[in-house]
């Protein structure tokens, strides 16, 4: 439409008000929509052929006068609107879910003295434009970055790391309105490497991913906020998760470097040793993997037999998936000579899958999929989990404990690491 | 009841590009190149095979061009919507499921 041409998006309804917001957000306006009924995608063949007459004539009748203005937002970076909400701390937990800017949990009202406290703990301006965030496209100002890290119990200190996750969330890499809108489970975790682990007391260790670590919960949680509020990923809205995840409330955890026998993250990926890093994976999930195994390659063996699933969007396009060690497993790991290139390799080797587990459709989308990649797969072949080894993140965090854990990655989703500024 | 003023925190949407925009609108399909962008969801090329042999049949379109994302997760490549733009009348994307 933006090059002179008529557009129709043909969607299934459950996803009409995604198809509109990606209108709007692309500063379209209302591009016409032509629906059929969901579920659609697991139509047998010959209802699909059904659906084409009638979706024929609707495409049809939106072609005269196509297309209407938007009305929404006027786009420029501009101060937050002052509002009146509830003063009771429910009663306006209670508004701000019912108006979308909740996560269903009890917030902190972001007052103006409370958001000036927080903008203390950066030295960025006010109005700076971090990005826009898909797939509505809202503008994320270090402001608005501010209001949601007040809102979900961040303390200023932690205001430059939300930024720079902030930042990272808006690279092309991460592919951010996928996530934010996806019927997959997706979020968008932080992991923090460097000296602002400690400084900022994050939790690298026993329960990193749980609860129980002020910092690493609100700001696991303001990023979810701002992605919501800036992105409009909104539950039941313009997020389309079938079932979402616990991890969608919010997932920050630390590099447990002490604990790790191989450089850290940052340095592996081009920082300074004593850069503090940011890094946003597109997560599907957590899955732990326990073995008390004494020998490294049992251990790999184990954690590579434990990444294969059928249902898996990683091997189904060649993923970059997360596999977080344990630092008793890095250590096993470590103890046999291997550095991290080399477990990365042996865990795509050991992790390969039968093409033959994926069934009917899903085994059609994966040869469609990984041809020009693979050739044409047989149902013998053993499909690798990632395009190459390199694409595989390894990292150490955790406790005490013979656990690692697994993080399959959401399609073609790349993590990205930012540095953290003042 | 008790109020007290906040900031707001949902961000402004973009600023819808006036005037760049103005689509066409067409009072028939025949004689016109139609260009389908498949998103790759499960079905959306059965749906497409479909629309094709409808729009030729019933009405008379001139040539239907096909485009297919390798995943849905991906947009279609900038040379991708030069072609389309420049062979189509209509495109129709799909979206979601």
């Amino acid at each position: 439409m933006q090059r002179g041409r008529a557009a129709v998006v043909v969607c299934s309804d459950a996803f009409a008000g995604l198809a509109r917001a990606q209108s709007r957000g692309h500063a379209l306006g209302e591009l016409p929509l032509a629906q059929v009924a969901h579920p659609f995608g697991s139509l047998r063949p010959e209802a699909v052929a059904e659906l084409a007459p009638d979706l024929a004539d609707r495409i049809a009748r939106t072609l005269n006068g196509t297309g209407t203005p938007s009305t929404e937002g006027d786009g420029a970076p501009s101060a937050a609107e002052r509002i009146q909400v509830p003063a009771d701390p429910l009663a306006m937990g209670l508004d701000f879910t019912a108006r979308g800017w909740g996560d269903g949990l009890p917030l902190i009202a972001p007052t103006e003295d409370r958001v000036e406290r927080m903008l203390q703990g950066t030295r960025r301006a006010r109005s700076e434009l971090i990005g826009c965030l898909p797939p509505r496209n809202g503008a994320a100002t270090v402001e608005q970055v501010a209001i949601n890290a007040t809102m979900a119990g961040c303390l200023p200190g932690h205001l430059p790391v939300l930024l720079a996750a902030v930042e990272a969330a808006t690279r092309p890499s991460l592919r951010l309105a996928s996530l934010q809108t996806t019927t997959n489970p997706s979020t968008v975790a932080m992991v923090v490497s460097g000296p602002i682990v400690a400084d900022l007391g994050f939790n690298a260790s026993g329960n990193c991913m749980g609860p129980g670590n002020w910092t690493n919960a609100t700001l696991g949680r303001a990023l979810r906020l701002v992605l919501q509020n800036a992105g409009g990923g909104v539950a039941d809205g313009l997020d389309r998760a079938t079932h979402g995840q616990p991890a969608k409330f919010g997932l920050c955890f630390a590099e447990h470097q002490a604990a790790s026998p191989w450089p850290s993250l940052n340095i592996e990926r081009g920082f300074a040793p004593d850069a503090s890093v940011v890094t946003v994976v597109g997560a599907l999930g957590t899955w732990n993997m326990h073995s008390t195994v004494s020998d490294a390659r049992d251990l790999v063996a184990v954690i590579g037999d434990t990444m294969q699933y059928p249902a898996s969007s990683d091997y189904l396009h060649g993923g970059c998936p997360w596999v977080v060690l344990g630092p008793e497993h890095a250590a096993l790991m470590a103890t046999a000579g291997w550095d991290r290139a080399t477990v990365r390799e042996r865990i795509r080797e050991a992790s390969r899958m039968r093409a033959g587990r994926h069934r009917g459709s899903d085994l059609e989308r994966l040869r469609s999929a990984r041809r020009a990649e693979l050739g044409e797969i047989d149902e013998d072949r053993l499909v690798p989990i990632s395009v190459a080894a390199e694409d595989i993140t390894i990292v150490v965090a955790g406790g005490p404990g013979a656990h690692s854990v697994f993080m399959p990655v959401s399609a073609h989703s790349r993590s990205v690491s930012v540095a953290v500024a003042g | 009841m008790e109020t007290l003023e906040i900031l707001c925190p949902a961000a402004r949407g973009p600023k819808l590009a006036r005037g760049s925009i103005a689509p066409p609108s067409l009072a028939s399909l025949a004689g016109r190149v139609v260009g389908i962008i498949d998103n790759s969801k499960p079905n959306f090329t059965q749906l497409a095979d479909a629309l094709e042999a409808e729009w030729r049949s019933r009405w008379a379109v001139a040539k239907v061009v096909r485009v297919r994302k390798h995943s849905p997760a991906v947009g279609a490549e900038p040379e991708v919507l030069a072609r389309l733009a420049a062979e189509c009348d209509l495109v129709v994307a799909g979206i979601g499921d």
